[in-house]
């Protein structure tokens, strides 16, 4: 019984906690602590090692506390997460606790907290011309006026679409506290590497890397393959546009073709494919006396001239380094197709760490290293494709959409009530506006003003 | 660039005029600022579309072009809230003050037109961007009003105009969170189009949210717990900082953190 007397007074209290206005700020105050403090602080594990060795050797202190609370992983960062949770929570009581009292209500008229406001204006005019008057300019002000029992006042009112718009903004809220949650947890992203003409599956073990999240994502049954990468430059030069040409073949069938362009992604049986980096692709031939020859397509990231990789000839125990040497490979308007590329190699091959050749190699052109005979057959191009699939995307746009729609309305929908009494005086007639408005009581008390003003001034 | 020139110049009038406004109480010389901010504001319009025109897309791309559109909406927003706002008459001298500000960014910029590189050719653009700098221009005005507020409040004025400066502050501040909301939801779904993710944590997306929760606790302390007056508007002036580092400051800020470790 005590027992149970005890968890009751946790929940009650958890519940006040949770519904409480300023518990909620303190919450969103805390939020935001650990965003300034990874947007202010360094992030040691993104420096290069030695530097990062430095820096914990010199700032003990901060390296300890950056390490225990991952504030530069949030998806990671266990305060973070608790946070986020409570605030959440706390978005979902509140708006549930103001969705209850309004059921409560009914149609019953709403205290609105505002500031209170009141205005009078004399006239001599008879009391149904202002009555009239009164009645027509509010409703041209939007207010729904209503005769009160009594006969000598009206009253109005009008923005209450606000507390639904209030209402639309926090269920947007919690909804992307809720995809977020869904999204770290369940995300997948992988990059797949597409040579030309090289068909590739979209099978897990093709693959370069697949992020941690979203393991289980089921993937479709469907080969990717690369026919053309081009891209087109303006006439100094500057990319303006890439676009990736592919031959997607699904259960061993050929399906369509597709493009990828920037910012227009292949969509893929809920799998999104994204252009993310390209680059020149050698094709090797090796021969070995005695072996059948070897063809390998190397994919090299040397667009610029100067950059330069390493890679191993497979079977072979040759490491190859090789030096883009021209200066570019766009020429104006146009990237050049790959048999188009007539650009050197400077290739240093090694066999045991040892130098076994050294020389510029054109495609066509063979070269001896070692025992080996290497050819550099042809050019071709390479796409780096970023695929991703996230089942919180949707509930992260109905969020940001309820999210937008209840700050519109609420930003157009201001509560305010009116009441006007126009009582029959002995000298004309006394009218008298009071009312609050929930958020800008200066300014509704010059709107009542101008209201009277209106419909007075012309009656005398 | 000699058309740059003549919108300094003429926002430079206009802000001689509104000072001397503020120091001599003339209604005569806010009436020369305002003309001459309007006038201005119409050459600094055709700047805008000439540019356009010549680019062959909107001015989103560099320094130079961001400088220019920015002080544009600046004070476009300036004009349009004053049909409604008298008040905001008040802010005239620290708009056209900004806005020259802006214009000399520019000035020193490079202004070499440059075609629009491949990840800025989006739909998602036109909202993004027109949403960001409203939500700048909004909450710089706000802070403006803010300012207003203290140095009025400090010499004990009329406490209804103080009100109305103080309610001004906060439509302004609203509008600037419905406009910050509008610019995070679009980059979102363009990030998504691009990159194949809604949300990276990189500095830009770190600083706009932190810009966003900020005024969201400004908007709950004003809205719910009914601050007002001095303290909301202490609150509101320093918040500015974020929206500045939001929009200016992030690649420096980093570096300068980078240093002193």
């Amino acid at each position: 019984m005590d027992r149970q007397l005890q968890l009751r007074r946790t929940l009650a209290l958890i519940s006040v906690a949770l519904t409480s206005r300023k518990f909620t700020i303190a919450l969103m105050l805390l939020f935001l602590l650990p965003l300034l403090l990874a947007a202010l602080l360094p992030d040691i594990e993104a420096l290069p090692a030695g530097e990062a060795a430095k820096t914990r050797v010199s700032h003990p202190l901060l390296s300890f506390f950056l390490a225990t609370v991952k504030i530069h992983s949030f998806a990671g960062s266990p305060f973070f997460l608790v946070i986020s949770g409570l605030l959440a929570l706390s978005t979902v009581a509140c708006t549930f606790n103001r969705l209850r009292a309004r059921l409560k209500r009914g149609d019953a008229p709403e205290q609105i907290p505002g500031g209170r406001v009141r205005v009078c204006a004399k006239t001599r005019a008879g009391r149904h011309e202002v009555v009239s008057e009164i009645r027509k300019n509010l409703a041209k002000a939007g207010y729904k006026p209503a005769e009160e029992a009594s006969g000598c006042a009206f009253i109005g009112r009008k923005g209450e679409a606000g507390f639904w718009g209030s209402v639309a903004f926090h269920a947007g809220l919690a909804l992307l506290f809720v995809a977020a949650a869904i999204s770290s947890r369940y995300r997948f992203s992988g990059a797949l590497l597409l040579t030309e003409r090289n068909p590739v599956s979209v099978a897990r073990d093709s693959f370069l890397h697949i992020s941690s999240c979203g393991r289980g994502t089921g993937l479709p049954e469907a080969t990717l393959e690369l026919i053309e990468f081009t891209a087109s430059f303006s006439q100094k030069g500057e990319p303006l546009d890439y676009n990736v040409a592919l031959d997607i073949s699904e259960n061993g069938r050929m399906r369509s073709g597709a493009n990828i362009k920037v910012n227009s992604p292949l969509r893929l049986h809920g799998l999104q494919f994204n252009l993310h980096r390209y680059g020149i692709a050698p094709l090797f031939r090796v021969k070995t006396p005695g072996k059948s020859p070897i063809d390998g397509v190397v994919n090299l990231d040397l667009l610029r001239a100067g950059a330069t990789d390493s890679f191993d000839l497979p079977e072979t125990g040759l490491t190859m380094k090789v030096r883009y040497k021209t200066n570019r490979v766009a020429e104006w308007n146009r990237l050049l197709p790959p048999s188009d590329i007539d650009s050197g190699l400077e290739v240093s091959v090694a066999a045991a760490g040892k130098d076994v050749y050294k020389g510029l190699v054109r495609p066509g052109m063979t070269f001896q290293a070692g025992t080996h005979l290497v050819s550099l057959v042809s050019y071709r191009y390479w796409v780096h494709l970023e695929a991703s699939k996230d089942p919180g995307l949707r509930l992260m746009i109905a969020g940001m959409l309820a999210c937008i729609l209840g700050l519109l309305f609420r930003f157009f929908f201001v509560d305010k009530q009116v009441r006007i009494s126009i009582p029959q005086g002995e000298n004309g007639v006394v009218v008298e506006a009071s009312g609050c408005s929930r958020y800008y009581p200066g300014f509704f008390e010059n709107e009542l003003r101008s209201l009277l003003a209106r419909s007075v001034e012309r009656r005398g | 660039m000699i058309l740059l020139s003549c919108v300094l110049s003429g926002y430079l009038v206009a802000l001689a005029a509104a000072l001397a406004w503020l120091l001599f109480r003339r209604s005569g010389l806010l009436l020369i600022a305002e003309a001459a901010g309007l006038a201005t504001f119409a050459v600094h319009s055709v700047m805008i579309a000439l540019r356009w025109i010549a680019s062959g897309h909107p001015p989103a791309m560099g320094g130079f072009e961001n400088s220019i559109a920015g002080a544009w909406f600046v004070v476009l927003l300036y004009f349009a809230f004053r049909v409604k706002f008298k008040g905001l008459r008040l802010a005239a001298a620290l708009v056209f003050l900004f806005s020259s500000l802006l214009l000399v960014n520019a000035l020193s910029s490079t202004a070499e037109l440059s075609a629009f590189k491949p990840p800025y050719r989006s739909g998602w653009l036109y909202f993004h961007v027109v949403s960001a700098w409203c939500g700048f221009g909004a909450l710089l005005l706000s802070a403006i009003t803010s300012a207003i507020y203290l140095g009025r409040s400090a010499r004990e004025e009329d406490a209804a105009q103080l009100s109305l400066i103080d309610e001004t502050g906060l439509k302004l501040v609203v509008f600037g969170f419905v406009s910050l909301s509008i610019m995070l939801a679009t980059g979102a779904l363009w990030a998504h189009d691009l990159w194949g993710r809604y949300w990276g944590w990189d500095p830009v997306e770190l600083w706009s949210l932190i810009c966003w929760v900020t005024y969201g606790i400004i908007l709950h302390l004003r809205l719910t717990l009914g601050w007002r007056g001095r303290r909301a508007a202490i609150l509101c002036l320093a918040s500015i900082l974020t929206v500045i580092l939001a929009f200016f400051g992030i690649g420096v800020l980093n570096s300068i953190h980078t240093e002193l470790l």
